[in-house]
């Protein structure tokens, strides 16, 4: 692939609210090649979506502090002025948000919302030409063209989804960030969903970052997996590295996929991973999994992270495979 | 939503009638007798009889009552007890420039408040907002006659640069337009603040932003379209509110209005007046309800369907339904 | 059994009072504004041993209009020889008489009418609303004029005035309040496991509407002495020689140009009055409900 399209190095968000630091993201390293898929999966809390909004530049401004670096394309988007950033956001980078139900501005015609991008992006072209665009795109995700100048609340969820998957494609973007983009909608339509985004992303040969929980989709969809959890990667690699049981896994991630039904066997009962997610204002020192890892040891509960173990795309975070083990 | 207009209109006759019944019953609780204040030092039972006759105060309440409304349709509202001239005369020629004062007032605030509003809800809990807060507190805290008394004080009398009373210049315009609008103005700006946060946190102003719109787009075009809503309703309250508040400033500025009139009628136990001035004040507040109504409509497109004739309602939202399942 | 209990203890629920109670305590202006208040209702009771009323209505002749700061006036006298501060400190009685009767009244009247309408419902909620509507059309200060006039001058009917017109702003909104509540999922959750009317009411409504009460209460007694202080301005409300911020204001009207501090004093001291009741409901309301902070 060569260079790569997006790389993210070290990277940590913080967030203060009422002198209470929560730490989000923690130290992490992720990278993109052009047209790879790559899901984010983790619990909520796990800090996927701040990542996304990292990426997008779009994190509050407050009480908010950052450190590392992201870059994409060879510009380093962490400390760029946000004149530059708003000629990157929508047209390069953009985002599919979580709640299709919210995320459309309820007083504007849906055609309008799609337009706008178009237009601040290609501020030359004319009106005709800006609607011309508009019912290709509403095409391209399934709604009729007509129905461009309804408004959102006429739409229904599966199909204000598909508009705000319209928005984040208006201008093929190289990067497309899906924050959970079916988590809010009915089985049956994130089927259509997801294969709809699979049809598009072919086409248009964007990179896309799915973050979601679902490891079903994310078999179904993705390249390559990261699997976040208290704000770090613990364990990231090709689809194939994630999802081999023979190959070694972070606790974090048996876990995972022990809690999900599974059609070969008979179970009587799901195996939960115990405890909760931790907050991120109270991670724990060591390993930030260890109050819950049934394989926990003295040294992971504390000092620093473990080290990584590699073995080539694969790379976990953990004691159990660190080298001194070995 | 014509249909919805035209009911609220049909409303309006019997919500005067009622506003008139009850300031008719208030006013006569009084046991001071209205004819015995209109006679002179000494007269006869004939004058008494004469001047009750004339008036149309021997009959009973009720018909008293009666006959005020059928000479009310006919804009006849009776003969003042005191000038014993038209009360109809005297009132009517007051209104526009009621009218004007509140109409101003109201633009000014607008074209100031807002703003200021949405400016604190985007810079929250900056040393910008924190000032505006401490400041509209103060401003709400200062009575308005008093406030007018000061300025009067310090900008006729001092500094004599503005007249204290009268309705002859622009200038004359000045001192009671700042009265009216000062005291207002604090509650109004935290209103319209709040008004502001409630909208600017939402997700779609996130997408807007994702798109690459520059800020001052979001903020003003995105946001503030959705805030309109409350800020509509608000202003038509604080109008409601001023057209009360109005008195006072007329009488602190000797300002020929309603709110003057509506005084001297009190202060003379003069029923036809009163009752006349309360009649057309709560007129205006009727028609700054009614318009707010109207304005809803075309803001808002969810009011808007939820009041459009049955057979196009179908037609809209039958295609949302067919969406859904498709 | 033992960690059980330990656990219970910790979460022993504690008053929704001392709740607000712990947390208004954080907030250093409402700190202020209690004190403010306090010392102003402190006043208001205690004014007859502060100063005799005597010194706030007897007519000296020899001291008319000396400036404040003059020998034993330390506020100077009106145009009557009358001492200001005793006037001001007596005032203060009269304006939380007028203020708390009256506020108190409408908000226990309508949040009876609100409970009423809510719980109730049909052709009673209809009527009571048609006629809070009809109210609530008529301004406010005219409306509360008109029944002056035709009640004449006194506390009691300045009381029922600002009763009156107190009445249809607080109705609606107990009452939307109430209606919101009681559509609220954890509503329908605590009535789906089984909770008696009575239970949820008590549980679930009521510690809603006291918030609203409380917040509303306190804005309304600061309205009521702001609006009872305008009606003395216009020669409505208190009769003559009663001490009142408004109407001494409106004596002081007279000797504007001369003798400004029969205007300044009252006007200032309805001012902070006013400002530190709103401050302190402002705190009462972001200690209640600390979602809201920070927006209104």
């Amino acid at each position: 692939m060569g260079e790569n399209l997006l790389e993210i190095k070290d990277y940590c968000v913080t967030y203060t609210v009422d002198k209470i630091n929560s730490y989000a993201v923690n130290h992490i390293n992720l990278s993109l090649g052009k047209g790879e898929t790559l899901g984010l999966v983790g619990e909520t809390g796990a800090g996927k979506t701040t990542t996304a909004l990292s990426i997008m530049g779009l994190l509050p401004k407050y009480g908010v502090k950052t450190s590392g670096e992201i870059w994409f394309d060879g510009q380093q988007l962490t400390g760029m002025k946000e004149k530059d950033y708003r000629k990157i956001r929508g047209k390069r980078i953009s985002m599919i948000f979580q709640d299709p139900m919210t995320a459309l501005n309820p007083v504007f015609r849906v055609g309008d919302q799609i337009a706008d991008v178009i237009k601040i992006h290609n501020p030359k072209l004319s009106h005709g030409e800006v609607g011309e665009k508009v019912d290709e795109i509403m095409k391209m995700v399934g709604i009729p063209p007509e129905r461009k100048v309804e408004y959102p609340h006429q739409f229904s969820g599966g199909m204000r989804q598909r508009i705000v998957i319209a928005i984040a494609i208006a201008c093929n973007p190289d990067l497309l960030l899906a924050d959970e983009p079916t988590t809010a909608l009915d089985v049956t339509i994130q089927a259509q969903v997801i294969k709809m985004m699979k049809n598009l992303q072919k086409e248009l040969n964007s990179s896309v970052i799915l973050i979601t929980h679902d490891l079903g989709i994310v078999a179904n969809f993705c390249d390559k997996v990261a699997i976040m959890y208290g704000g770090e990667i613990v364990e990231s690699g090709t689809l194939e590295d994630i999802f081999d049981k023979s190959l070694p896994h972070h606790p974090y991630t048996i876990g995972l996929f022990d809690s999900l039904p599974n059609i070969t066997e008979k179970t009587d009962r799901l195996k939960p991973i115990k405890g909760l997610t931790p907050h991120p204002s109270e991670l724990p020192d060591g390993c930030k999994f260890h109050p819950r890892c049934p394989q926990c040891m003295d040294k992971c509960k504390s000092g620093d992270n473990p080290e990584l173990y590699i073995d080539g795309t694969h790379c976990i975070q953990c004691h159990l495979y660190s080298k001194g083990d070995k | 939503m014509l249909k919805f207009v035209i009911k609220r209109i049909i409303m309006v006759p019997f919500l005067l009638l009622a506003i008139a019944a009850l300031i008719f019953f208030l006013l006569n609780l009084s046991e001071a007798d209205p004819v015995l204040m209109m006679m002179p030092a000494e007269y006869t039972q004939e004058d008494y009889d004469a001047m009750a006759e004339r008036f149309g105060l021997d009959k009973p309440l009720p018909e008293q009552f009666v006959n005020w409304v059928v000479d009310a349709v006919q804009l006849d509202f009776g003969t003042s007890y005191k000038s014993k001239a038209p009360v109809a005369d005297e009132i009517l020629f007051r209104v526009p420039i009621s009218l004007q004062l509140a109409v101003v007032t109201t633009v000014i605030m607008i074209v100031v408040g807002v703003p200021l509003g949405v400016m604190c809800a985007v810079k929250q809990y900056s040393v910008f907002d924190q000032i505006v807060n401490v400041l509209s507190k103060f401003l709400a805290a200062i009575p308005g006659f008093w406030l007018g008394l000061m300025l009067i004080l310090v900008f006729s009398v001092k500094l004599r640069w503005l007249p204290s009373h009268g309705m002859e210049t622009w200038k004359s315009w000045v001192l009671p337009v700042f009265t009216f609008l000062l005291p207002y103005l604090g509650n109004y700006v935290r209103q319209v603040r709040s008004a502001m946060l409630d909208c600017i946190r939402q997700d779609y102003v996130r997408t807007s932003r994702a798109k690459g719109k520059k800020e001052w787009k979001v903020v003003f075009i995105d946001t503030l379209k959705n805030a309109l809503l409350p800020i509509i309703t608000l202003t038509g309250g604080t109008f409601a509110t001023m057209i009360g508040g109005a008195v006072m400033i007329e009488q602190v500025f000797a300002f020929p209005g309603i709110g003057l009139k509506v005084l001297e009628g009190i202060n003379n136990r003069d029923m036809p007046v009163i009752l006349a001035c309360s009649i057309i004040l709560a007129i205006f507040t009727i028609g700054a309800q009614l318009i707010i109504d109207i304005l809803y409509g075309f803001i808002d497109p969810r009011v808007r369907s939820t009041f459009v004739s049955g057979k196009k309602k179908n037609k809209v939202a039958k295609p949302a339904a067919e969406g859904g399942v498709q | 059994m033992s960690k059980e209990k330990s656990i219970k203890k910790q979460y022993k629920k504690r008053g929704q009072m001392a709740e607000t109670w712990s947390r208004l305590k954080q907030q250093p202006l409402a700190v202020v504004s209690l004190i403010v208040v306090a010392f102003v209702l402190f006043l208001a009771i205690f004014a007859d041993l502060l100063v005799p009323y005597s010194a706030a209505i007897t007519q000296n002749g020899m001291e008319k209009l000396l400036p404040p700061f003059s020998p034993g006036h330390l506020l100077g006298t009106d145009n009557f020889g009358r001492d200001i501060l005793a006037r001001i400190i007596h005032g203060a009685r009269t304006a939380m008489e007028i203020g708390l009767i009256s506020a108190g009244l409408s908000i226990v009247v309508s949040t009876i009418l609100a409970c009423l309408c809510a719980t109730v419902g049909g052709w009673l909620d209809n009527i009571i609303m048609r006629i809070v509507d009809v109210i609530s059309c008529i301004p406010q200060l005219v409306l509360a004029l008109a029944i002056c006039s035709a009640l004449g001058n006194g506390i009691p009917q300045l009381v029922f005035a600002l009763f009156f017109t107190g009445i249809p702003m607080h109705t609606k909104m107990v009452r939307s309040v109430s209606l919101t509540v009681a559509n609220m999922d954890y509503v329908e959750s605590a009535r789906a496991l089984g909770g008696k009317k009575g239970y949820i009411i008590y549980r679930h409504i009521v510690p809603n509407l006291a918030s609203v009460i409380i917040i509303n209460g306190t804005a309304q007694v600061s309205m009521n002495i702001m609006m009872g202080a305008t009606l003395g301005f216009v020669g409505l409300g208190v009769k003559a020689p009663t001490p009142e911020w408004g109407t001494m204001l409106s004596e002081g009207m007279n000797y504007m140009l001369r003798n400004q501090h029969m205007v300044i004093i009252p006007g200032l001291v309805l001012a902070i009055v006013a400002l530190f009741i709103n401050s302190l409901g402002d705190c009462l309301r972001d200690a209640m409900d600390p979602q809201l902070k920070g927006r209104a």
